[in-house]
């Protein structure tokens, strides 16, 4: 077993990137979930190029309100009278940004915690982080996120740092564990033995050999992200008003779920179509990443 | 074995103290406090004195949150702010209803996912495959609170066969289940699927097979049994979040759990009721945790060594890579 | 592996049959030719978390102690006069300073224990002494409560007002027993005069009561009164639709359709008291700018916000008084549309933004709209969505951060409510108010026993709120309830504070 893994790692060292991206292109499923991810971003940068903000996203027609999808307004107009198609569309640069740097922000600190308490493990280092992780783990995401937004203010960037700070519990014990497993390898006694330092260790020689569990992790933990946004938008913590956020358009058509599904069917379909997309590539890395899985 | 679970019961202690700090800290932060609840918008000056002191917010949050943990010592989990009831009568009336969602949810989630998780294993690389975990991931797409309300519209008001919401016996349990367990749906058929990959390629299966063993009977009995450990992580993983409450679903049945209990109470500022809720949950979610454990060696008797002083760490490793 | 799941799923049946063993309805037959339900449930979006009336004052919990509790006297909101309850007549001192009471003495309480006079003594000291939302009506009002017999009763003042006994008929102000409370802190307050027993309470869910066969009063045919808690208003309706309820409060206003569909339903609407206004903080910032707040008023849309914030079905409103309330007055009429003048009154202002900070999605809608009415004449608006506890911190009338913000105030029918609009120190006083000439209007209004005099009072102060613009009225929003044809002997009031204890369900 251990013999396999040391084989198949220096197999992987020589080319490592092009053979995942070759394992991964002949998963169906993932492409597919690339090739969404790549055209929702295209949309989010050129939202201000297909509609005109002003007019369009917050411009209101109050006697166009509530209309069924028609040639006009191919998604219909929501309770204000705005064209739910030209929201979506602006909204994808709030929703992708809000997951994206969500994620970012736990990555960037649960990584490096991570890191440091499966390094020193045993430690009081390691007792310290994984008893603090434990304790994060432990408030409910929304209550922490509402201290959070109440205590920063409700704006985009804060709604950003409460759905971060939650997810990096998980991102310390995922990493805790990978760097556990390198850390007894060889290669990282021999960088002892020339007498490295330690935090160059960490960083030079074991976070690179982590990289396949963290990346798997943060495909799947950006859609879980843009569902918690969704969540705290419907608990009114979200981006503020009048800005389009899709968590916010669906929980704005709740209370016109009956008789005008419309409202909640179409941003409902945007994140549903998203969060698909950046599992299908999660699962798509996870399975190229495997060595197990080679056939 | 018993070093064992006494260990992980102790290890509890220090992280039980650290949530009620933290909770009684991002409380005390929240905007609005419970004075204002008590005695409206439009109190006098006297009157909202008087209450500071009578629930010692006239000093710091370290003087509450000592006198709290003191009354914690005692086995007192104190009194509601709002309902002036003990917290413990109010969590305790909540708890099963909570159990019985977390539960249901769990048995969706297995029933649907599993099945799920073992096709698109043995057929891997398909459309099948793909198409299966295609339809786990909608069950984690769809916001709770749509499909939530479009069961009920469908179930409860066109067909009349469940009622529409609050606990009313196991009827009312199956539409929330189903609500909550499609969304745990994703992890676990994805968790079964690269466990069954993991197992079915091994050497032992060729052997059934070659003994003629029936394919079904290899996959179901054979390599399921030996993928079934990493499944029983997330099983318990998810039992654990039902424990917690599931806030949107519960308001949308009118589900009376411990989800609502803490984010009601949260938005009244009762910070006794928060904090015991908070801290029974992580009692519950360890002791789930520590079942779990044990019941790896039940499936795997291999595993039952490792609970000696030498193997708890190596389990545990094994467990958070999992 | 299938066995246990199997069996995992068994046990699981099992437990919910056991569990739903209990929860049948019967109907039974009563006297007369209609049948009656033995078992009545009310639906609504706000949950009850206790039992005893003193401790808090609000709306769901009003209803609630109606059908369990009983007050001196009542107010016939239809009739516009106060009627006996507990008392039997009652008479005020020349001072305006004592009024004395004569009490019913065929009262007994759920507990078995007689009603009488020291009953009325130990319940308004109780209040006083409380300091929960239901005491600040007493606290500085009532001086002290004398005993003269069994059957008599004087309430001494601190000072005159006029408007006391609708205090005393206010829900917080029901009689409790002391024996009972001596005797159970917690369930003790449950115990009243009143037709309903409260049998069981679980905060988040629901009240159950049961009808007091020893009841003083005309009883009712139905047996059993629950309140349900149903937080989502699509949920609560499907619960009516279902037959599982008899009463929805507030159906979503885009859902009333289904029940005008519905042959077994019937949609009520009753005239609102609850007033959606606009108000600037007054005290500082761009709100203590009059031509800013002048500038506003003449550019708002109104007609597009009602459209906006509550679907069209609210009804205008010119002043920010409750249209039921005592003294209303809106002889200056509506603020003109226009542009023009909203840019010169806008152009003299040294403020070119404002912030309005909301709490819930109606007002978060009416805030929209106004923001974009402003940006047409170069104001810009920022909206800051808060949590309700945040927002009332926040608007308090000592700290007063806010700038602005859309406030809906549920108004009384009594005059000197609007203390709670314009008054010094109140934290419902939104914009701030600290008008000397609103003082003393107030002050006056409060003591004044000349109608027409009163009147005047108060009608001066709403004609000073549209000069200046410190509130601007938004609209009344529209009450409505669903309910199962059935129902009857409901007092509906447009205070939402509804009488469901003479409740009856025809089958």
């Amino acid at each position: 077993m251990v013999k396999e893994k040391l084989v198949s790692k220096q197999y992987r060292k020589r080319s490592r990137a092009g053979e995942v991206w070759h394992r991964l292109r002949k998963n169906k499923g993932a492409m597919a979930g690339l090739a969404i991810i790549i055209i929702l971003a295209l949309i989010a940068i050129f939202a201000d190029v297909l509609v005109d903000y002003d007019t369009d996203v917050i411009g209101m027609t109050l006697k166009d309100r509530l209309q069924h999808p028609s040639k006009a307004h191919i998604m219909g107009t929501d309770d204000l009278g705005r064209d739910i198609f030209s929201r979506l569309i602006y909204g994808s640069r709030f929703s992708l940004s809000v997951g994206v740097v969500a994620v970012a922000i736990a990555v960037v600190v649960g990584v490096i915690l991570g890191a440091f308490a499966g390094y020193y493990t045993g430690g009081i280092v390691e007792d310290i982080i994984m008893r603090f992780t434990d304790i994060f783990a432990a408030v409910p995401n929304m209550l922490m996120a509402i201290v959070i937004v109440a205590a920063l203010g409700a704006n985009t960037l804060n709604l950003m740092i409460s759905v971060g700070v939650t997810s990096i519990p998980q991102f310390v014990r995922t990493t805790r564990a990978a760097v556990l497993t390198v850390t007894g390898q060889e290669y990282i006694e021999s960088a002892r033995a020339i007498g490295e330092s330690e935090t160059k260790i960490i960083f030079k020689h074991i976070l690179p050999n982590c990289l396949s569990p963290i990346i798997v992790r943060v495909t799947l933990r950006v859609s879980s992200a843009i569902i918690s946004a969704s969540s705290l938008s419907f608990l009114g913590l979200g981006v503020p008003a009048p800005a389009p956020e899709w968590g916010s358009m669906l929980s704005s058509g709740r209370a016109y779920l009956r008789g005008y599904s419309y409202m909640t069917l179409f941003p409902g379909l945007a994140i549903m179509i998203t969060v698909l997309a950046f599992n299908m590539v999660g699962d798509g890395l996870r399975d190229a990443l495997d060595p197990k899985l080679k056939k | 074995m018993h070093r064992y679970v006494i260990k992980r019961i102790l290890l509890l202690i220090p992280v039980i103290i650290g949530v009620s700090f933290m909770i009684y800290f991002i409380m005390d932060l929240a905007p609005g406090d419970i004075i204002t609840q008590l005695v409206g918008e439009d109190a006098s000056e006297e009157q909202i004195m008087a209450l500071k002191h009578q629930y010692g917010y006239d000093r710091s949050v370290f003087y509450r949150y000592g006198k709290y943990m003191l009354g914690l010592l005692h086995g007192d989990l104190g009194t509601s702010y709002i309902t002036k009831k003990p917290v413990w009568d109010m969590y305790i009336t909540r708890l099963p209803k909570t159990f019985w969602l977390a539960v249901g949810a769990s048995v969706v989630a297995i029933g649907l996912s599993i099945p799920l998780g073992i096709v698109s294993a043995v057929k891997s690389g398909s459309l099948i495959d793909n198409s299966c975990m295609v339809l786990a991931l909608l069950g984690l797409s769809m916001p709770n609170f749509w499909l939530g309300l479009l069961l009920i519209i469908e179930f409860s008001l066109n067909l009349g066969w469940v009622p529409s919401g609050g606990f009313r016996g196991f009827s009312s349990v199956i539409l929330p289940a189903i609500t909550i367990g499609t969304g745990h749906m994703a992890v676990m058929t994805r968790t079964t699927r690269s466990s069954m990959i993991d197992v079915i390629r091994q050497d032992y299966l060729r052997t059934a097979r070659a003994k003629g063993v029936s394919e079904r009977k290899v996959i179901t009995k054979h390599a399921f049994r030996n993928a079934f450990i990493p499944i029983l992580t997330i099983i318990g993983g998810q039992l654990c979040a039902g424990i917690g409450g599931a806030v949107i679903t519960e308001s949308v049945f009118s589900w009376p759990g411990v989800g609502r209990l803490i984010i009601d109470y949260v938005h009244q500022c009762d910070v006794p009721v928060v904090t015991d809720a908070i801290i029974m949950t992580t009692i519950i979610t360890g002791v789930i945790h520590l079942a779990v454990d044990l019941l790896y060696a039940v499936v795997d008797p291999r595993i039952k060594g490792k609970y000696s002083r030498k193997g708890i760490r190596r389990v545990r490793v094994k467990k958070e890579a999992a | 592996m299938k066995k246990l799941l199997v069996s995992l799923i068994c046990v699981f049946l099992i437990c919910g049959f056991v569990f739903a063993g209990g929860s049948g309805e019967q109907k039974s037959a009563s006297a007369g030719e209609i049948k009656y339900k033995d078992s009545v449930v009310c639906a609504d979006g706000s949950q009850i978390t206790t039992g005893d009336p003193q401790a808090i004052n609000n709306l769901q919990h009003n209803r609630l102690f109606k059908c369990s509790h009983n007050t001196l006297v009542s107010y016939n909101t239809a009739e516009a006069k106060y009627e006996p309850e507990l008392a039997t007549s009652w008479e005020w001192s020349p001072d305006l300073l004592t009024l004395t009471l004569k009490l019913r003495d065929d009262v007994t309480f759920q507990n078995g224990e007689k009603f009488t006079a020291k009953d009325v003594e130990y319940s308004y000291k109780r209040i006083m002494e409380m300091n929960s939302t239901a005491s600040s009506k007493f606290v500085g009002v009532l001086d002290h409560v004398e005993v003269v017999d069994d059957y008599t009763v004087k309430l001494v003042l601190v000072k005159p007002n006029v408007d006391w006994l609708d205090t005393l008929a206010l829900p917080l102000a029901s009689i409790v027993n002391q024996k009972a409370i001596e005797a159970d802190e917690l369930k003790g307050p449950w115990i009243g005069t009143g037709m309903w027993i409260i049998t069981d309470l679980e905060e988040g869910d629901f009240v159950h009561m049961v009808k007091n066969d020893n009841y003083w009063g005309e009883k009712t045919e139905t047996r059993e009164l629950t309140l349900r808690y149903i937080s989502e208003s699509s949920a609560r309706l499907i619960a009516l639709q279902n037959g599982e309820v008899d009463v929805c409060i507030g159906p979503a206003s885009t859902e009333k359709s289904y029940v005008l569909e519905d042959p077994n339903l019937e949609l009520i609407e009753i005239p609102s008291a609850t007033c959606c206004y606009f108000a600037f903080n007054t005290s500082k910032g761009p709100g203590s700018d009059e031509n800013l707040r002048l500038a506003l008023a003449h550019c708002i849309n109104y007609d597009d916000v009602i459209l906006g914030a509550s679907s069209g079905e609210g009804t205008r409103a010119i002043t920010n008084w409750g249209p039921i309330t005592y003294g209303y007055y809106d002889g200056f009429g509506d603020y003109t549309y226009d542009l023009e003048l909203a840019k010169q009154y806008l152009a003299k202002s040294a403020y070119k933004t404002l912030t309005i900070s909301v709490k819930d999605s109606a007002r978060l809608r009416a805030a929209q709209i106004i923001q974009a009415n402003a940006k047409e004449i170069g104001l810009t608006i920022n909206i800051e969505e808060l949590e309700a506890a945040a927002l009332t911190a926040k608007s308090a009338f000592k700290t007063a951060e806010h700038e602005s913000m859309i406030y809906t105030l549920g108004w009384n029918s009594y005059g000197d409510d609007a203390s709670r609009a314009y008054g010094k120190g109140s934290n419902t006083n939104k914009a701030t108010l600290s008008d000397d000439r609103v003082m003393e209007l107030l002050e006056l209004g409060r003591s004044c026993t000349d109608d027409t005099q009163r009147k005047q009072y108060y009608a001066e102060i709403q004609t000073l709120n549209h000069e200046h613009a410190w509130y601007l009225p938004l609209f009344y929003t529209e009450l409505s309830v669903a309910i199962n044809k059935g129902v009857s002997g409901v007092i509906w009031e447009g205070h939402q504070s509804h009488d469901y204890s003479r409740i009856e369900v025809s089958l």
